[in-house]
């Protein structure tokens, strides 16, 4: 069951950052008619992001540690001593970012709040970044343990 | 449509410093971590695993002064200001952990 708990990592992880992206699309074109589904989209975001890193971090903390032990003595020890390293102290971050998303656009006036548009489109679009960032230190990782299993 | 700057409300205003001050902290704990193995014990010792207990601890950074910042009178801060300021503090929290590893991992 881990690798299924991994790929459903990955692939809630990637729905994140498309949701992220909805709402910054949704967000540098807000009219009356969108503004509750940016609400509905930052939920999304919030969600997906929380779900990418209660599953990502069961399987961290429970079965990463073969994984582990397989990259440190494969071909590419970098992907576990550099890209695991960051991308387990980054994600706090985009964690962060995604809980604040909500906040901002349920609380103000998106409609004639410039200011709080402003803030909406900075948050999201950063979350954005950071989770395909995320999604590609993920791609390296996984290949650092097929290194290892090859090796 | 009639847009204006505007002040946030406590929350977004509380929230937003909190988040500033948490995305840093994540980055300087990290460092400690690494740096102190003392702390990445207690960690590991009071959350039974030490990205739990990183994560644990940075939330609650986050939660509590989120809660703080909100109730107190801070001026009133314009929502323009703040968004830059948490784009620059996410590239530092940011930074910090990528520069760490980069430099230890070059060492």
């Amino acid at each position: 069951m881990p690798v299924i708990q991994l790929l459903v990592h990955a692939t809630v992880g990637g729905l994140s950052a498309l949701a992220a992206l909805w709402v910054t699309v949704e967000l540098l074109n807000v009219r009356e008619n969108n503004t509750e589904r940016i609400k509905l989209a930052a939920m999304w975001t919030f969600g997906l992001i929380w779900a990418a890193y209660l599953i990502g971090g069961w399987f961290y903390v429970f079965h990463y540690g073969a994984d582990k032990a397989v990259i440190k003595a494969g071909n590419w020890p970098w992907a576990h001593n550099y890209f695991m390293e960051v991308k387990e102290h980054l994600f706090f971050i985009v964690l962060l970012l995604a809980t604040y998303l909500p906040i901002v656009v349920k609380r103000n006036n998106l409609l004639a709040n410039k200011s709080a548009r402003k803030l909406s489109v900075a948050v999201s679009a950063m979350i954005v970044v950071i989770a395909l960032a995320m999604e590609g230190f993920g791609s390296i990782i996984a290949m650092g343990v097929k290194q290892g299993l090859l090796k | 449509m009639a847009e204006q700057r505007q002040s946030m409300d406590n929350y977004t205003r509380g929230f937003g410093y909190a988040l500033i001050v948490a995305m840093i902290f994540n980055g300087v704990l990290t460092i400690l971590k690494e740096k102190i193995e003392a702390v990445h014990d207690v960690l590991a010792l009071v959350f039974w695993h030490h990205w739990i207990g990183h994560g644990v601890v940075v939330l609650a950074v986050f939660v509590i002064l989120g809660f703080l910042f909100s109730k107190s009178s801070a001026r009133q801060e314009d929502g323009g200001n703040l968004a830059t300021w948490v784009i620059w503090a996410a590239v530092i929290g940011a930074g910090l952990i990528v520069m760490f590893f980069t430099v230890k991992i070059l060492a």
